[in-house]
């Protein structure tokens, strides 16, 4: 799936340098629209199908809401600390850190209804929070904590790094991060294109 | 935005509610090849635009050190908390155990 995502965009780069025309591309806005539609349509379908991470939310008890609060607060504050620090617009820094590890949605939503530079940007950015959770949960998970070993991960958890987090903690550590990425994965769709309007 | 909150939203209660007999797989090969279309086109977008790449260098750094802002922050917020929502899981777990010791003894009378 990775493979198939970073391939999509390398052979839309080489398609975009060398063989389709600028002016072609300009005049695909309606067909992106329609795709991007159809695209927050299924995620939708998808959230909604998953009552099993809502009920396992109501067994856990409140507090572990907890969790996906801090991570999405930390990865907001951390991206516009940074951004900041760097020259970069709030609304942009904190746009790109909503993205939450989810590079493919992020990246799309912000080309789209904001500019395909920053789209880029938050494409890279995530796919760095994504390799960079895979490097660090087991560390973390050793010397820091488990729950704090679900953080980098982001909205990754309840997927691509959900499997490194079962192997580097416990079963109920497990539920924890598979709870933090359905939460965080339902707000990327509604904070970015919410904070980019900052 | 509005766009946006009305499909995701549409989306969720179709899901929810299970108003269109959609399975999974057709699910999941619609949002695939959506992606994979929108993920083509931004790159087309950025082939196309010599300025941002050669700017892509800059841009890796950039990327980088936002990431590294947003998980740093994130662990450092989960920890301070990590402790409060152990401990109120311990409780609970107690008060479970007590409760269903309870029932128990009932259950032998």
């Amino acid at each position: 799936m990775t493979w198939l995502i970073m391939g999509s965009v390398v052979a839309g780069v080489a398609l975009g340098y060398w063989v389709i025309p600028e002016v072609f591309i300009i005049h695909l806005d309606n067909l992106t629209t329609a795709a991007l539609c159809v695209l927050l349509l299924g995620v939708g379908i998808d959230l909604g199908q998953q009552k099993e991470a809502w009920v396992r939310l109501w067994k856990m008890g409140w507090r572990v809401l907890l969790v996906p609060i801090m991570v999405g607060l930390g990865s907001l504050v951390g991206s516009v600390i940074v951004g900041l620090a760097m020259g970069m617009p709030v609304n942009e820094a904190s746009a790109i850190g909503a993205g939450f590890g989810w590079y493919s949605l992020s990246g799309v939503l912000l080309a789209k209804i904001y500019s395909v530079e920053l789209g880029a940007l938050a494409f890279i950015t995530n796919v760095a929070r994504e390799l960079m959770a895979i490097l660090l949960i087991p560390v973390i998970a050793k010397y820091v904590g488990k729950y704090s070993a679900v953080a980098p991960g982001g909205a990754t958890t309840m997927d691509t790094t959900l499997p490194i987090i079962s192997k580097s903690t416990d079963a109920d550590t497990a539920v924890v991060a598979f709870i933090n990425g359905s939460v965080l994965s339902a707000f990327v769709p509604i904070l970015v294109p919410l904070l980019i309007r900052l | 935005m509005t766009l946006i909150l009305v499909f995701l939203i549409a989306g969720f209660l179709i899901g929810h509610f299970k108003l269109i007999p959609v399975s999974y797989k057709l699910t999941q090969r619609v949002m695939l090849f959506g992606l994979i279309f929108l993920l083509m086109v931004m790159g087309a977008q950025l082939g196309a635009n010599e300025k941002v790449l050669a700017d892509f260098g800059h841009m890796g750094l950039q990327a980088v050190a936002l990431a590294a802002g947003g998980v740093t922050f994130s662990v450092l917020l989960v920890k301070m908390v990590e402790g409060f929502i152990k401990k109120a899981q311990g409780e609970s777990q107690n008060a479970s155990e007590l409760t269903g010791g309870n029932e128990k003894v009932g259950e032998d009378n």
